[in-house]
């Protein structure tokens, strides 16, 4: 009973989170196209690098063919001390305008703000070495920046390549955030900038610090910093990035696990944001992303606990019998337990909800290819791993809080 | 800051809309039970029927009672009316007043159905059939029950000749304590198999001595 209760409560709170969302797009979708820029602004785009030589040319490239006037964009590489010849890869492209750097190996925040005091262009970005560009994605961003109570610009982040089933889920999960994104930003609320070319203002991080570097994830520290400065974050919906997606599911699990750690650490640390002050983001927002995680990691306890019951009955039963299903196979059919039914249906509904956001992204991103398949795929799988990465990393901070003083190097 | 305003309107709609959606999603998920199992007054209904039906057909088999073992038509009806009563007790909760109501009267019809047996064993020529009386409780004090259960489903479909009727000791009725007493029954799950009392589960290679 007390089940059922919680899990009519989260579906409840889940199609509520839903429609809102949906309402909140519909209601702003005139304002979806990019502003058209008043002015030409200089830009750098950093590369941070650490042995990526296999990526690292396909990156250049695209940022090479960027449609932006080539006086005004400047492309730094930065080699973190690599062990492999990606310093001698980016050497190559000198002539081609790319500036290079090579220093000792120190992270990538560090890297970043390493040339952050070398240049002076109105806007700085970068783009991991695992990403790459669409040409007339810069473009398209850098018109919010009229407005000089914006100071970042973030682009639609999808998984480039995607070929395996792993690979696949995330694509349709990057989709669902770039739906996600444009929605935040029409209400203030974007709270992470992702590292792949998302575009700030340098004056802010010349006024306020550079890219954090005791963080996991300098990316949704500075975005949590911009907010609680009272700055407006933008997103244009058809910048294109791509990047690519882990292909196994443990390579997956140590980015999630950063990604995660470094989230909780950093709204603990602008845990002020949580406050009415602070609009939607502060008093719904915000509070819903932990409200949903704390729902799926009981929905997946649930599961785990009423699949480990059941499966421990049936083998006491069938041992019984003496393992003979035959007679069985007849009766089975009106089994199944319907108790729950209108769960399913409102499940169907959310579920209903959340396809019609990823056929928003696809739509306004201009994204090709097929997603209904990998949609199904990603509903039957996706809150399983969400749930069970948020549990893990829920269990690695509260490790870390314990054995502070033993180090905890999070870095994964 | 202009986007730093809460939309009071935009969080009321929303709340208004989502509750309806809710609401909607929970009928229409109740409408679809109720397909699948015909409504309660529905089957409340069908059973009552089904029932009188039985009954009368109860007084035909008494002017020829060996039909009852020569076409199994009745024993199929009562047994389909269980597995039906199961299905009600799932959706609609062990505690509804309503199955207890049907579990009761289905109980009798049990009850009537073995008694029946009983009175023509050796008066006809098909004589090979196991009687099993079951006595359980679906609430917490049993936890083999549900087992034994799984047992004897799985037994009456390999064995046709096995005839199970399955009591909950809880229901009140005089007719029921009145088997009870005679059986002397005070434990579940129990089991009178051929008019023997055995107290306890019992597997499939306990039973298979008893199956004629």
């Amino acid at each position: 009973m007390i089940w059922a209760i919680i899990m009519y409560v989260t579906i409840y709170f889940g199609l509520y989170t839903s429609i809102f969302l949906l309402l909140t797009f519909l209601e702003n979708k005139d304002n979806i196209k990019n502003p058209e820029a008043k002015k030409i602004y200089s830009v750098s785009v950093i590369v941070p690098a650490y042995n990526e030589a296999m990526g690292i040319t396909k990156t250049i490239e695209s940022l090479l063919r960027l449609d932006y006037p080539k006086n005004k964009l400047k492309i730094i590489v930065v080699d973190d001390g690599s062990k492999d010849n990606t310093y001698e890869i980016a050497k190559r492209y000198e002539n081609r305008g790319v500036i290079v750097f090579t220093k000792k190996n120190s992270g990538k925040a560090n890297s970043l703000n390493f040339v952050l005091k070398k240049i002076d262009t109105e806007l700085i970005g970068c783009l991991d070495a695992d990403s790459y560009v669409d040409s007339g994605a810069l473009k398209k961003m850098i018109g919010y920046f009229d407005d000089n109570n914006v100071m970042v610009v973030t682009p639609s982040i999808k998984i480039g390549n995607a070929k395996n089933i792993l690979q696949q889920i995330q694509r349709i999960e990057y989709l669902m955030g770039v739906y996600l994104r444009k929605v935040f930003s029409f209400l203030g609320s974007i709270h992470v900038t992702p590292g792949p070319f998302s575009i700030y203002r340098k004056s802010f991080l010349d006024k306020y610090g550079g890219w954090d570097e005791s963080t996991l994830t300098e990316d949704i520290e500075l975005a949590l910093r911009i907010q609680s400065k009272n700055f407006i974050l933008e997103n244009s919906i058809d910048a294109n990035v791509y990047t690519i997606g882990p292909k196994t599911f443990n390579g997956l699990f140590k980015q999630r696990m950063r990604w995660y750690v470094g989230f909780i650490n950093n709204v603990i640390k602008y845990k002020s944001l949580f406050n009415i002050k602070y609009g939607n983001l502060g008093i719904f927002i915000l509070p819903s992303s932990f409200i949903f995680v704390a729902f799926s990691i009981l929905a997946l306890f649930y599961s785990v606990y009423k699949l480990g019951i059941n499966a421990f009955e049936w083998l006491i039963n069938v041992s019984a019998i003496n393992f003979e299903f035959n007679p069985y196979l007849r009766t089975l059919s009106s089994s199944f337990n319907f108790y729950m039914q209108p769960f399913f249906i409102l499940t169907l509904v959310m579920m209903l909800f959340g396809a019609i956001g990823v056929v928003i992204a696809k739509r306004y991103s201009k994204e090709l290819g097929n997603v209904g398949f990998f949609y199904v795929i990603y509903l039957l799988f996706y809150w399983l791993l969400f749930a069970f990465w948020w549990f893990i990393a829920s269990i690695y901070k509260l490790f870390s809080v314990k054995m502070k003083w033993g180090g905890f190097n999070g870095k994964a | 800051m202009e986007r730093r305003e809460i939309n009071k309107i935009r969080y009321f709609v929303v709340f208004v809309i989502t509750t309806l959606v809710f609401l909607v999603g929970i009928w229409v998920g109740q409408l679809i039970a109720d397909f699948r199992f015909g409504s309660i007054d529905e089957t409340q209904n069908d059973l009552r029927t089904q029932t009188a039906t039985l009954e009368t057909q109860y007084l035909l088999v008494s002017q020829n009672p060996c039909i009852l073992l020569e076409s199994d038509k009745l024993a199929t009806e009562l047994y389909e009316m269980g597995t039906k009563l199961v299905n009600m007790e799932e959706n609609y909760g062990k505690n509804s007043k309503d199955v207890k109501n049907l579990k009761e009267y289905y109980s009798l019809l049990e009850l009537k159905h073995w008694l029946f047996l009983e009175q023509i064993k050796g008066k006809c020529k098909q004589n090979n059939f196991t009687s099993v009386l079951y006595f359980y409780s679906n609430l917490d004090d049993c936890e083999k029950c549900s087992e034994q259960g799984y047992v004897l489903t799985y037994l009456r479909e390999k064995y046709p000749n096995l005839k199970v009727y399955s009591f909950d000791v809880n229901i009140e009725n005089p007719a029921l304590e009145w088997i009870k007493d005679v059986y002397n029954i005070s434990e579940v799950p129990s089991l009178v198999i051929d008019n023997i009392k055995y107290v306890g589960f019992m597997d499939e290679d306990n039973f298979k001595e008893f199956i004629k």
